[in-house]
């Protein structure tokens, strides 16, 4: 996976997170429970998984935003792994290694 | 035809008992738990995007036995201020306490990775029985709330067969990638036993 790519995903999943609160706190009010409207209550505010949702994608994108910027501008060396994780492709050249 | 089975679907799905429970006054737990999930789930993702720029800060390694522990004191507390079924929340609280336990651990190179396993599959396939099966307070098939909490119990039981596949054949990106999303699919359940149940 290119830099750029790594970059942009890590940066986008704390607004990925907000837009799905958002479009589940739309549904709820908008389709499913639409005469909750006028009876909210603190702890539905609070409490309510929408709400949550948007809550941490919005704290994520505060810790995220700036690893980002960090993977952006990091060489390919820094983007290893320190702690040695088998790729995919290695699992398979051995698999297809094996002797019949 | 179609438009009128979508709108008794959305009829259907409108008569569920949404926020539908009540906690006396005290704040409901399951959204929390889920947040808090769902938010290290999201991290434990970004770590595995980041690779080695995840690691020059200290705390950053340290999140997922720090959620972990955070989860536990929380559950001690919902154990405390819950009077019903406290053994099932005490019995989640020690499984939570103990594992932050092990993976810091793991984390700061103390133990290995399989010592770390040993303890989170079962932790997780016995976590699993007690937030699924043993909690479902209501009929299976009839109560959105039984189900989302059977829900939340078969995600455990996945992410133990993640772990599983992983002692088996040894640490892949993709495994890596699975647990990761299963931690944000435990939070999201949790979401859903809200959303459905409202209760505690």
């Amino acid at each position: 996976m290119s830099t750029q790519l790594r970059a942009l995903l890590i940066g986008m999943l704390g607004p990925a997170l907000q837009a799905a609160g958002v479009a589940w706190d739309l549904l709820e009010h908008g389709v499913f429970a639409r005469s909750e409207v006028g009876h909210l209550t603190l702890e539905h505010v609070v409490s309510g998984p929408a709400h949550l949702m948007m809550a941490t994608g919005l704290a994520l994108s505060v810790i995220c935003i700036p690893i980002a910027l960090q993977v952006a501008t990091a060489s390919p060396e820094e983007l290893a792994r320190p702690d040695d994780i088998t790729s995919d492709e290695e699992v398979a050249g051995e698999l297809q290694a094996v002797p019949k | 035809m179609l438009a009128i089975e979508v709108r008794d679907l959305l009829e259907a799905t409108g008569r569920l008992p949404m926020h539908g429970g009540t906690t006396g006054g005290a704040l409901p737990g399951h959204p929390f738990f889920g947040a808090i999930f769902l938010f290290v789930g999201s991290l434990m993702v970004v770590e595995l995007l980041a690779g080695g720029v995840w690691s020059r800060a200290y705390w950053r390694r340290m999140l997922w036995p720090g959620a972990l522990l955070l989860a536990g004191v929380g559950m001690l507390i919902v154990s405390y201020v819950q009077p019903d079924t406290k053994s099932l929340h005490l019995t989640l609280a020690t499984l939570l306490l103990l594992g932050g336990y092990v993976e810091g651990q793991y984390r700061i190179g103390k133990i290995s990775r399989a010592s770390a396993d040993a303890f989170a599959i079962p932790a997780l396939i016995v976590g699993g029985f007690v937030i699924g099966p043993m909690h479902a307070n209501g009929a299976v098939l009839y109560s959105a709330a039984a189900n989302t909490h059977l829900l939340v119990g078969v995600v455990g039981w996945i992410l133990a067969g993640v772990k599983l596949m992983r002692v088996h054949f040894g640490p892949t990106i993709a495994l890596e990638y699975s647990f990761a999303s299963g931690v944000m699919m435990l939070g999201l359940s949790l979401l859903l036993v809200q959303q459905f149940h409202g209760a505690h």
